[in-house]
């Protein structure tokens, strides 16, 4: 079972379309530029996060291998 | 304050276009949706944007259906198709919202002024859902589904 950092509609983009959702109750571990993951059970993708304002968090979905190459995945929890 | 929201000058869906929408996991009872996780979707829209909406993918000869579960939807496992006509028939009215082909379906009015400039009457959450809801749809597998594990 994935830990999902943020809960997300992946079917919601902005004008830039990138995803957005609304930001965590505790976003102190999200920062620009971070590698999170961000769906829900079933529809889920490792991101990285592009913006974060007062009540949204934007990002781009990236692949596995990109996550891994960030090599920082600490707001990330294992599968 | 609401953020802007581009919405695209496009023509009426046919009754046939068909909309596809990524679906997470099967809920108990076997259910495709969560409905309370609709509603924190359709309100989240309104705190961003100032209107209910609920995202779709138009599926059209440039953004195939193929095309659209390989690069927008390529991580979720299994689609819902819907045709524009079942959810006009159930009083949604379809936005062609940010970048082709996102659309959002919403139960406000949508009224377009004479400089082009659209506005959207805010509508109800658990109205929206619920029609969405009610409106028929077909599921589909996704040939292009990727688990995205490390």
């Amino acid at each position: 079972m994935i830990q999902i950092d943020i809960d997300a509609d992946l079917n919601m983009v902005d004008d830039e379309d990138r995803n957005m959702a609304r930001l965590p109750k505790d976003p102190s571990r999200l920062k620009v530029g971070g590698v999170a993951v961000a769906g829900r059970p079933g529809f889920w993708s490792w991101v990285r996060i592009d913006e974060i304002t007062d009540i949204s968090v934007f990002f781009r979905q990236i692949s596995a291998r990109e996550a891994a190459e960030a090599g920082d995945l600490s707001v990330a929890a294992p599968v | 304050m609401a953020r802007s929201r581009a919405i695209r000058d496009v023509p009426p869906l046919p009754a046939h276009a068909v909309l596809v929408r990524a679906l997470f996991e099967v809920y108990p009872d076997g259910r495709d949706y969560d409905r309370d996780a609709l509603v924190a979707d359709v309100t989240y829209n309104f705190d961003e944007f100032g209107y209910f909406g609920l995202s779709l993918w138009l599926v059209g000869a440039v953004w195939t259906l193929d095309r659209l579960m390989a690069k927008k939807v390529a991580r979720a496992y299994r689609v819902g198709l819907y045709s524009a006509g079942d959810l006009d028939s159930h009083d949604l009215r379809l936005v062609a919202s940010g970048r082709e082909p996102h659309y959002d379906a919403t139960d406000g009015a949508v009224i377009t002024g004479d400089s082009g400039s659209v506005r959207i009457t805010a509508g109800s959450a658990t109205e929206l859902v619920d029609r969405f809801l009610d409106t028929p749809y077909t599921v589909e597998q996704n040939p292009h589904f990727v688990q995205n594990i490390r």
